[in-house]
């Protein structure tokens, strides 16, 4: 905990009421399922919006969303939201990836030359969408942070690749059999990784959760549920945070700017420009922003707007209203 | 759909091989299950899954 403390600057010291709100951990079974957030092991076959389907079905709820398609032949995380939380996975649209990749040359090669090539395949890599692509195809930056190669057997190279969000992989294999001369193709691919969600216990299959409901409606037993759904909070563990008094809560949830006075605490790593969630004492996701200075400039200010507001997420009137 | 990429059942590394390179262990399957939203056999692998349970505890137990 020390370590956490370390990151975070301190600008006021608060309490929070326990009357209003509620810790992200201790929500009530229904109110945990309205703002959860899944950690999906996407099968292959369905299209995401597919699945997005079948969990409203297993859970009979109105609304999911997911972040970051995955196409139909591609397994792995996939984070859903539920009802409230469907607009969370926004925040993870632009978080970063991984994948483990099984890349197929179309001929036998000289390893050494596979080696280099996906060496020079690091860093800025430029890449046109794909054909079918819903997106404009224009040529595209994107960032690839880590290529690993896992193993090389004849023509099947297994590698892992962590990568800014909106890397097209298939494209990205075509490409290194192109600079090799001899062609290539994405043979298999899974995703490991959507920003914070990864493959650890929380990773959830839809038997899984189609069993956890089963056992929450027909047995009363929620432990299991409360395994395969995670508070919405989980979605911003890649982000920035700034935690706020009560008192400047509920303004928030209407929309208004976050202004000095609001702020206790921040994390030290905070620039302008970049986008930070904002929470309440309690933990609870209030709504995401953008900060308009520095981690140090908040920290010494006393008036003004530090955060404009984005995207909300908290209701009004969780908190009580205590502005004009 | 026969996927040559493993996944090692005690390490959790990814590997083409039939035994894991890297600790030596059992390797299987990357993806989930298919999933059909009909869900035929919901009924008979909870049933399954509680026995394997029972048996873990038993096992625990002795
Ligand atoms: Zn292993």
């Amino acid at each position: 905990m020390e370590q956490v403390k370390e990151n975070f600057l301190i600008k006021a010291e608060s309490e929070t009421n326990p009357e209003f709100g509620c810790y992200p951990d201790s929500r009530p079974i229904e109110e945990h399922l309205r703002k959860g957030i899944i950690n999906l092991d996407k099968p292959s076959g369905p299209t995401s919006h597919e699945v997005d389907s079948w969990v409203r079905r297993i859970l009979n709820c109105e609304k999911t969303g997911h972040g970051g398609t995955l196409d139909p032949r591609v397994t792995g995380v996939l984070p859903i939201g539920i009802d409230h939380a469907t607009r969370v996975t926004q925040l993870l649209l632009v978080a970063g990836k991984e994948y483990v990749c099984l890349m197929r040359l179309h001929q036998e090669v000289d390893e050494e030359k596979v080696r280099n090539i996906l060496q020079e395949f690091q860093g800025k890599i430029f890449q046109t969408p794909p054909l079918k692509s819903a997106v404009k195809r224009e040529l595209r930056v994107r960032n690839i942070y880590n290529v690993n190669i896992l193993e090389i057997d004849g023509k099947d190279v297994l590698f892992r690749i962590e990568c800014e969000a909106g890397t097209y992989i298939r494209k990205y294999c075509h490409d290194i059999g192109e600079a090799l001369g001899i062609g290539a193709h994405m043979a298999e691919l899974r995703r490991t990784k959507a920003g914070p969600f990864k493959e650890d216990e929380t990773l959830t299959t839809l038997h899984d959760l189609t069993d956890a409901y089963h056992e929450w409606k027909e047995e009363g037993d929620e432990s299991l549920l409360r395994k395969c759904v995670l508070p919405m909070e989980r979605a911003v563990e890649h982000l920035l945070k700034i935690t706020i008094r009560d008192s400047a809560v509920d303004a928030l949830c209407h929309g208004a700017d976050l202004a000095s006075g609001g702020i206790l605490r921040l994390d030290k790593n905070i620039k302008k420009g970049e986008t930070v969630a904002i929470l309440t004492l309690k933990g609870e996701l209030v709504a995401s922003g953008e900060a308009l200075e520095n981690a140090d400039e908040i920290h010494k200010s006393s008036k003004g707007i530090m955060v404009t507001t984005k995207k909300v997420f908290m209701e009004p009137g969780t908190y009580p209203k205590m502005w004009k | 759909m026969k996927l040559k990429t493993r996944k090692c059942k005690s390490c959790g590394e990814y590997t083409l091989q039939d035994v894991c390179p890297h600790c030596g262990g059992d390797v299987g399957v990357i993806y989930p299950a298919k999933y059909s939203p009909e869900d035929k056999y919901g009924k008979y692998r909870r049933m399954l899954k509680k026995q394997m349970l029972k048996k873990q505890d038993a096992g625990v137990d002795a």
